[in-house]
């Protein structure tokens, strides 16, 4: 290589290097001015909606506020204030007003984009201000290729029920464990709805995998009418499925529970004779202390600490019975009636809700 | 720390302990429309060093907790609160996470009560004003 063609070669390096530089710092003054006049426009925003949180003041204030910013900043400073301050009640009363704002419409224009991030900020928006008429683009959006926008547009689907519902619950199964947790979350906030959607699907014919995560919303829901029927699945021949009946029935405070789950502590399975102990420990079912105290002898590592912390959590005679087991003549129940007798009430809660 | 301004026969000012400016201000906005004097910390270390140098009194202060604070966070201070400072406060916890398990975690652990954000503003005051009127009566009765 000669000496002329060397320096061109870093002359282009470095003017490559440069426009990357200036590209970057470009960038950062867009952003730090977007984040500017987002501040600006949270701080214009903020007393209008303390005023309507507070004293039921103008919400057509907000409406009038948010107008005269431009869309993307209108959007968020909307959405910085909403997740925190709006409860879904208030959402509801503020969407009608802003849903045909031109601001609003911009932005619901974005869940058309080929870019995910504007998609994103729609399926964001729809969860504050969607309606009837957004459905089929909702309905788009959880099908979006992008897991953000879907893990979005699950909020939004969830606020406005139907179809939309059934599509999520659905869909629920084939989700990965950290998505279904975030759906789940979504769809508690909407335990009629939801509840209503859950009940044809808990039957002991519907697929195992899919009547997990139906039994997991149940529980997430902790409505009374979708657990009693998950109640129902206590004797279901997959163990998996009783798992999941027995880690569901620790929210539902019935005498009809009791049983059940006396029955699964006494299952074949340790992993559902486990969860059986700690939802009645969680429900505080005094009855079950001799059931409890002889799960403490269990084979299994887990039901004998499950067993344990229960006997620990009911207090009382319960606790007596657990600290008579440290000094009882099985080894493996003594030392887990010493480790858990020693712990503190905080540590039991801590512990028993983990 | 950032005092209101009491009267002479005020009760115990609410304290407010949040880290998050914009709920701190509508806090603020809402225990002033509610004529209740208020004091707002916003770090976890230093709510919990002036909760306990607070004299023991008959009179419970109320405090407003939320979970998420530097230094040392909401639980924590529930926790030692409810080992060095019993029937001292009446704590409300506030929290992003609607978790039975963090809940029953506050609950079981002397809260009075425990409220996930987005909570209803209107009605935090409303139980505010009827947990400081409690308060009142409780100091009557040890008075």
């Amino acid at each position: 290589m000669t000496f002329s063609a060397l320096v061109v070669a870093l002359a282009v390096e470095l003017s490559l290097i440069l426009c990357c530089l200036l590209g970057l710092m470009l960038l950062r003054m867009r952003l730090a001015a977007r984040a500017r006049a987002v501040a600006a426009g949270v701080a214009a925003l903020e007393p209008a909606l303390h005023r309507w949180l507070v004293q039921e003041g103008d919400v057509l204030e907000i409406v009038r506020l948010l107008r005269v910013q431009p869309a993307n900043v209108a959007f968020r400073s909307l959405a910085a204030l909403a997740t925190p301050y709006l409860t879904f009640e208030r959402q509801r009363r503020l969407a009608p007003l802003l849903r045909d704002e031109p601001w609003v419409r911009e932005m619901l224009h974005h869940g058309q984009s080929r870019l995910w991030w504007r998609r994103f900020d729609a399926a964001r928006l729809l969860s504050i201000v969607g309606g009837e008429p957004d459905k089929p683009l909702i309905g788009q959006l959880l099908n979006d290729r992008s897991p953000a926008v879907r893990l979005v547009a699950i909020d939004a689907a969830a606020r406005l029920g139907g179809q939309l519902v059934d599509v999520e619950l659905d869909g629920l199964p084939a989700r990965q464990d950290a998505v279904q947790a975030y759906q789940l979350a979504a769809l508690a906030r909407h335990p009629a709805v939801v509840a209503a959607a859950l009940l044809p699907r808990l039957k002991t014919d519907a697929p195992p995998e899919a009547l997990n995560a139906w039994i997991d919303a149940s529980g997430a829901l902790a409505s009374p009418d979708a657990l009693t029927r998950v109640r129902e699945l206590a004797a279901h021949p997959r163990a998996e499925v009783r798992l999941h009946v027995a880690r569901a029935l620790r929210r539902l405070a019935e005498p009809d529970t009791v049983p059940a789950l006396l029955r699964l502590l006494a299952d074949t399975d340790w992993r559902v004779r486990a969860q059986a102990a700690r939802a009645l420990g969680a429900l505080r079912v005094i009855a079950a202390t001799p059931a409890l105290a002889a799960a403490v002898c269990d084979r299994s590592w887990w039901v004998r600490y499950r067993a344990a912390l229960a006997l620990a959590q009911i207090g009382g005679a319960a606790r007596d019975r657990l600290l008579a087991v440290t000094e009882g003549e099985d080894p493996l129940a003594r030392d887990m009636s010493i480790l858990v007798a020693g712990l503190s009430t905080a540590a039991v809660i801590e512990m028993s809700e983990v | 720390m950032t005092p209101s301004s009491p009267g002479p026969a005020s009760p115990p000012p609410v304290v407010v302990a949040t880290a998050d400016p914009s709920l701190a201000r509508m806090l603020a906005f809402a225990l002033d429309q509610a004529r209740l004097p208020h004091v707002q910390f916003h770090s976890g270390t230093v709510v919990l060093r002036e909760l306990l140098a607070m004299p023991v009194t008959h009179h419970p202060t109320i405090v407003v907790l939320d979970v998420d604070l530097p230094g040392v966070d909401g639980h924590a201070i529930l926790e030692r609160l409810g080992v060095e400072r019993p029937d001292t406060f009446l704590i409300v916890v506030l929290s992003s996470h609607a978790d039975e398990s963090v809940q029953v975690r506050s609950l079981l652990a002397g809260a009075l009560d425990h409220l996930a954000k987005p909570f209803n503003v209107r009605v935090l005051m409303a139980k505010l004003l009827c947990w400081t009127a409690i308060a009142q009566r409780c100091t009557v009765a040890a008075a």
